[in-house]
C-alpha cells in the first residue's frame, strides 16, 4: 500500500494526538471527482478522511469508531463510495475508482469488526490489487506472470522447451536446411562460370572455333548443367526430407500443447469459466495452439532458412566482388524501414477490419437466432437497416484496407528491389572498364534477386513472432492457472461417506466483497433430507456450489463425516455426491450412455433398473431407438421432464451417498412432476439429500427446511413447526404460494 | 382475453381485490415536487420524507436511462433499494433537491468523458490509452478492443478498462486528431 504523505501525516498526528494508525488506504480520486487523491486513515478508535490540495491538507471526515453501525463498500457505477451507517445516518465518507475496491473492500470489513469490538480481519492476497511493477497492468490472484510485460526471452525458451523431446530431428532437419541453402547458393556462381569462362571463351570465334577447345568447351558445358540440374535437384530432395521432418515435429509439439491444455481445462476450478465466456475458452485452444502449430511448423524454418540465405548470399558477394557488393545493400536499412512503416500501417487496418467483421458476425447471428421474435414482431427491415449499417462499415473498412496494400505494396517492392538498378549501373561501368566481367555482373543480380524474398520476410518476422508470442502466453496463462486440487496426494481418502454434513459458520461470497451467505449453521444427520427455501438470490444455489466444492468457503468450513471439505480427496467427494440439476445437460451420444456417465461400465440390466426407477424407462422403451436413442446436440429431441428423469436415472445409476436436488422439477408439468415427485422419493431414501425447489410442496417430505433470506439462515425447522410460527418468512411463503396457485387455477 | 373469461366466474369481490393488488404493483409512483421533503445532515446523508406518510433513513437516486436522459426519469430508492418513486425532471425541484440529487448521481454514475486521445498503442494482452478527460487525465489499459468498446449509439462508446471503470467518448466532442486514432481503431 502507499505510504500516507509526510503532510497528511502530520495533520493526522496533530488531530490524534499521536495515536498509531491502523491502517490507511489511498483513493485515486479527489473529493469533487476529479482525478486526485484522498486518503482514509484507521485508528483503534477514530478514522479521518484527509484530501490533499494546494492549501495543504483538509480534514473532510473525523468519525468515532464507535459511532459506526456498519460500513460498506459499495459498488456503483464505475467507481465505488465507502458509506457509513453513523448512528442512523447513512454518510459516503470516501470515494474511489475500482481500481481499488479491494484495498477498500478490506477497509470496510476492517472498520466493521472494529465498530463492534471484534478482531480486525488480516488482509489476504485476494484484498490486494497486484499490479506489474512495470507496467500497472493487473495481474489475476495466483499469478506473478505480467501479460504485457513477459519476458520474451522466457516465453521462447518454455515454447523451445516443448521442443527439446524432439532435438535429434530438430537438428537432423536443420542441417538439412543449411545444406539445401548452400545448394540453392550454387546456380548464380555456375551461371558466372558459364558465362566468363565457357561463353566468353567461345565469343571472340564468332563462331569459326577450334575443334579441341570446341570439344572442350562442350564438355564444360556439359558439366555446369549437369551441375546446376544436381544443385537444384540435391536441394530439392533435401527440403523435401527437411520440410516433412518439420511437419512431423511440429503437429506433435502442438498436439502435445493441446491435449496438455485441454486437460488442465477439465481441471481448473470453475470460477475460471465464470469470468471466461466458453466460446472464447474454445476459441483459445483452437485459434491459438493453431497459430503456435504455424509458426513452430513453418515460421521456425521460414526464419532460419530466410537468415541463412541472407547470410550465405552476402557472404559470396562480398568475397566475390566487395565493392560491388557494398553498393547493393545501400537501400536495404531504407527497404527495411519502408516495409517496418507499411506493415505497421496494415496491422492497424486488418485489425480495424477484424474488428468490424466481428460486429457484422454479431447482427447477423443475433438476429437469426431471434429470427422468430423478429418475424413476430414484423422487424425485418430494421434488421436488414442494422446488418445494411454495419456491412457498410466493414465494406469502407475493407476498401481502405485494400487500397492502402494495393498501393503501398508496389511501391515497397520498388524500394526493395531498388539495389538492382546500382549492381545494373555500378557494375556495367565496371564491365566496361573490363574490372568486372559480364559473369560477375549476372551472378551478382541473380545473388540480389535472391535476397528481396527473404528481407521482406523478415521485416515481417517480428510481426510473426510477436503474435506467437502473444499465443503462447495466453496458453501458457491457463496453463498455469490454479487447479481445483493443487495436490491430491496430501488430501484425506474418505471411499465410505456416510453423510453427516455440517456447515460451520460458512461465509461467502463471488466476489468477497459482497457475501452472499453469511455465517450459516447447519448440522445434517447421515440420511436426513434437508430443503432449502427462499426467494431467488437467497442462495440456495451457492449451498449447493460449495457442498460440491466447486466454490470453497471464504469463512467457516463445511465438514463431511468430521473432515473439512477442503481436505477431502476430490474425486472421493464427487464420486459419492450425486446432481440432479435445474437444467440437466445430456452429452451428444445415446440415452444410455447419458444413464451411464458416471458408470461407463454400467450393465445393460442396471441401465433399465435406474431408468425404472426414475420412471424414464417407459418413455425410453417408446422412442423407436430405446436406449439406443441418440440424444444431445442434432440428436433426438427430448422434453425438459424426459431429460429431467434421465438425469434422475444417471444419479441413482451413481448411487451416491449424498444427494442433491437443484430445483429438479421447476419446468415440468403437473402430471410430470408427481412422475418425478414418485421418482425422486426413491432416490432419496438412505441418503442423505439437499433439496432446492420452487415450489414448495415438492419438499413436503423432507426433514428439516432451511429457509434462507439474503444469505443468512432465517428459520430452521419441519414443516409443521415453521407453518405455525405465523408471520415466519416460511409461513408466508407457504401462504403466498397457495394464493398464487389458486390465482394460476382459477386463470387456468 | 382467456383467463378474464374464467375469472368472472369468481366472486366479484375477491376478484377486484387480487386485480387491485396487481394494478398497484406495476403503476408507477412519480413523486411531485410538493409531495415529498428531503434533508440532508452535516455529513452528507441524504432523509426522506413523503408528505403526509413515511420517512426513509436512506435515499439512493438511480438513472433510467443513463445516457439519453441523464437528469430525467430518476428513481429514487430506500436502504433496501425498493423503489420510493420517480422524479419526472430534476428542473421541476427547487435548486437545493436538485443539486443534493445530482451529488448523490455523481457520485453513484462515475463516467469520465473523453476530452482527447493522446495516444492508443497495442500491448500484448491489451490496449493502452492516454486520455484526457472532463475529470483529469489518465493512462489506463483495456483488454483488446472488442471487449472494451460498447458502441451505445452511433458515434458514443463506453470503454471499459481492466479495472472497470468507464470512460465515455463522444466522436463528436473530440478534435480532430483524437478523431483519426479513433477511426484506425474501430
Amino acid at each position: 500500500m502507499h505510504p500516507l504523505p509526510e503532510e497528511v501525516k502530520k495533520k493526522i498526528e496533530e488531530l490524534s494526538n499521536g495515536a498509531e494508525v491502523d491502517l490507511s488506504v489511498e483513493s485515486d480520486l479527489a473529493p469533487d471527482g476529479q482525478m486526485g487523491k484522498q486518503w482514509l486513515v484507521i485508528m483503534k478508535h477514530r478514522l479521518y478522511v484527509v484530501s490533499s490540495d494546494h492549501s495543504g491538507p483538509a480534514m473532510l471526515h473525523d468519525v468515532a469508531v464507535k459511532d459506526l453501525v456498519e460500513v460498506k463498500a459499495e459498488g456503483l457505477v464505475g467507481n465505488g463510495c465507502l458509506i457509513a451507517n453513523i448512528k442512523g445516518d447513512y454518510v459516503p465518507l470516501i470515494r474511489y475508482s475500482n481500481a481499488v475496491s479491494k484495498e477498500f473492500g478490506h477497509a470496510a470489513r476492517r472498520l466493521t469488526a472494529l465498530s463492534k469490538g471484534e478482531d480486525p480481519p488480516d488482509p489476504t492476497e485476494e484484498d490486494r490489487t497486484r499490479r506489474c511493477p512495470t507496467c500497472a497492468f493487473p495481474l489475476e490472484t495466483g499469478s506473478d506472470v505480467c501479460p504485457n510485460c513477459v519476458n520474451r526471452a522466457r516465453a521462447v525458451r518454455r515454447l523451445l522447451g516443448y521442443v527439446e523431446p524432439y532435438m535429434g530431428a530438430t537438428i537432423l532437419a536443420a542441417s538439412l536446411i543449411l545444406a539445401a541453402q548452400a545448394m540453392q547458393c550454387a546456380p548464380p556462381y555456375l551461371t558466372k562460370v558459364l558465362i566468363d569462362d565457357v561463353f566468353g571463351k567461345a565469343e571472340p570465334f564468332k563462331g569459326d572455333i577450334p575443334a579441341a577447345l570446341r570439344g572442350d568447351l562442350l564438355h564444360m558445358l556439359g558439366l555446369i548443367v549437369l551441375a546446376l540440374i544436381g544443385a537444384n535437384l540435391v536441394s530439392m530432395v533435401f527440403g523435401i526430407f527437411q520440410a516433412r521432418i518439420t511437419a512431423r515435429i511440429g503437429s506433435r509439439i502442438i498436439h502435445d500443447i493441446r491435449m496438455q491444455l485441454y486437460s488442465v481445462l477439465e481441471r481448473l476450478r470453475v470460477a475460471f469459466f465464470d469470468k471466461r465466456q466458453t466460446g472464447a475458452v474454445i476459441s483459445r485452444v483452437s485459434q491459438d495452439t493453431n497459430s503456435l502449430q504455424e509458426f513452430l511448423a513453418f515460421g521456425v524454418q521460414f526464419i532460419i532458412s530466410n537468415t541463412l540465405i541472407i547470410v550465405l548470399v552476402l557472404i559470396i558477394m562480398f568475397q566475390q566482388n566487395w565493392k560491388l557488393a557494398a553498393l547493393t545493400i545501400i537501400p536495404a536499412p531504407f527497404a527495411s524501414f519502408a516495409a517496418m512503416m507499411v506493415f505497421t500501417r496494415l496491422r492497424w487496418m486488418f485489425r480495424r477490419m477484424w474488428h468490424r467483421w466481428s460486429k457484422v458476425h454479431s447482427v447477423m447471428s443475433d438476429s437469426l437466432q431471434g429470427l422468430r421474435v423478429v418475424k413476430a414482431f414484423a422487424q425485418e427491415d430494421r434488421e436488414v437497416d442494422r446488418f445494411g449499417r454495419r456491412s457498410r462499415d466493414l465494406y469502407m473498412a475493407h476498401m481502405q484496407a485494400e487500397r492502402v496494400w494495393a498501393t503501398l505494396l508496389p511501391i515497397l517492392w520498388f524500394v526493395l528491389t531498388s539495389g538492382q538498378f546500382i549492381v545494373w549501373y555500378a557494375g556495367g561501368i565496371g564491365v566496361i572498364n573490363a574490372d568486372v566481367t559480364t559473369g560477375t555482373l549476372i551472378m551478382f543480380l541473380g545473388y540480389i534477386a535472391m535476397l528481396y524474398h527473404p528481407l521482406q520476410m523478415v521485416t515481417r518476422m517480428w510481426d510473426w513472432i510477436g503474435r506467437c508470442l502473444a499465443s503462447s502466453e495466453r496458453v501458457f496463462e491457463i496453463i498455469d492457472s490454479e487447479r481445483e486440487e493443487p495436490d491430491p496426494e496430501r488430501q484425506v481418502r474418505l471411499p465410505d461417506i456416510e453423510g453427516h454434513v455440517k456447515f460451520n459458520k460458512v461465509t461467502f461470497g463471488y466476489d468477497r466483497n459482497n457475501p452472499v451467505l453469511h455465517d450459516i449453521e447447519l448440522d445434517v444427520k447421515a440420511g436426513e433430507m434437508i430443503g432449502f427455501v427462499g426467494h431467488s438470490g437467497a442462495g440456495k444455489s451457492t449451498m449447493i456450489n460449495l457442498l460440491t466444492r466447486f466454490y470453497i468457503a471464504q469463512e467457516g468450513s463445511i465438514e463431511i463425516d468430521g473432515v473439512d471439505i477442503r481436505n477431502i480427496n476430490l474425486e472421493d467427494l464427487r464420486t459419492q455426491i450425486g446432481i440432479v440439476p435445474q437444467e440437466p445437460y445430456l452429452f451428444s451420444g445415446t440415452i444410455a450412455d447419458n444413464v451411464a456417465y458416471a458408470k461407463p461400465d454400467a450393465a445393460p440390466e442396471e441401465i433399465i433398473r435406474a431408468a425404472k426407477a426414475a420412471n424414464a424407462h417407459d418413455f425410453i422403451v417408446n422412442f423407436p431407438d430405446g436406449y439406443e436413442t441418440q440424444v444431445g446436440e442434432r440428436g433426438h429431441s427430448v422434453s425438459a421432464g424426459e431429460r429431467q428423469r434421465i438425469a434422475i436415472a444417471r444419479a441413482i445409476l451413481r448411487d451416491p451417498k449424498i444427494l442433491i436436488l437443484d430445483e429438479a422439477t421447476s419446468a415440468v408439468d403437473t402430471v410430470t412432476e408427481k412422475q418425478i415427485q414418485e421418482a425422486l422419493m426413491r432416490l432419496v431414501k438412505h441418503r442423505t439429500t439437499f433439496a432446492i425447489a420452487h415450489r414448495l410442496s415438492t419438499l413436503r417430505h423432507a426433514d428439516r427446511l432451511l429457509v434462507l433470506e439474503k444469505g443468512r439462515r432465517a428459520e430452521l425447522g419441519t414443516h409443521d413447526e415453521l407453518i405455525k410460527k405465523k408471520g415466519g418468512t416460511y409461513a408466508t411463503l407457504v401462504e403466498m404460494q397457495t394464493e398464487l396457485s389458486r390465482m394460476v387455477g382459477v386463470s387456468g | 382475453m382467456m383467463s378474464e373469461d374464467k375469472v368472472s366466474g369468481q366472486p366479484a369481490e375477491e376478484k377486484s381485490k387480487t386485480q387491485a393488488d396487481l394494478d398497484e404493483a406495476a403503476d408507477v409512483k412519480y413523486l411531485r415536487p410538493g409531495d415529498f421533503i428531503l434533508f440532508r445532515s452535516d455529513a452528507g446523508g441524504l432523509r426522506l420524507t413523503l408528505k403526509d406518510d413515511r420517512s426513509f433513513l436512506r435515499v439512493k437516486a438511480r438513472r433510467c436511462f443513463p445516457f439519453s436522459f441523464p437528469t430525467k426519469h430518476i428513481s429514487l430508492r430506500d436502504g433496501n433499494d425498493e423503489e420510493i418513486g420517480i422524479i419526472a425532471d430534476l428542473a421541476d425541484l427547487s435548486k437545493e433537491y436538485r443539486r443534493w440529487i445530482e451529488d448523490d448521481l455523481n457520485i453513484r454514475y462515475f463516467t469520465p468523458r473523453v476530452t482527447s486521445i493522446e495516444s492508443i498503442r497495442y500491448r500484448p494482452g491489451g490496449v493502452e490509452w492516454h486520455l484526457d478527460t472532463d475529470r483529469g487525465s489518465k493512462r489506463l489499459i483495456t483488454k483488446s478492443v472488442h471487449d472494451t468498446m460498447s458502441e451505445v449509439e452511433p458515434g458514443r462508446y463506453v470503454i471499459t478498462d481492466v479495472d472497470g471503470n468507464r470512460y465515455e467518448i463522444v466522436t463528436q466532442e473530440l478534435d480532430q486528431a483524437s478523431r483519426g486514432l479513433l477511426d484506425r481503431l474501430v
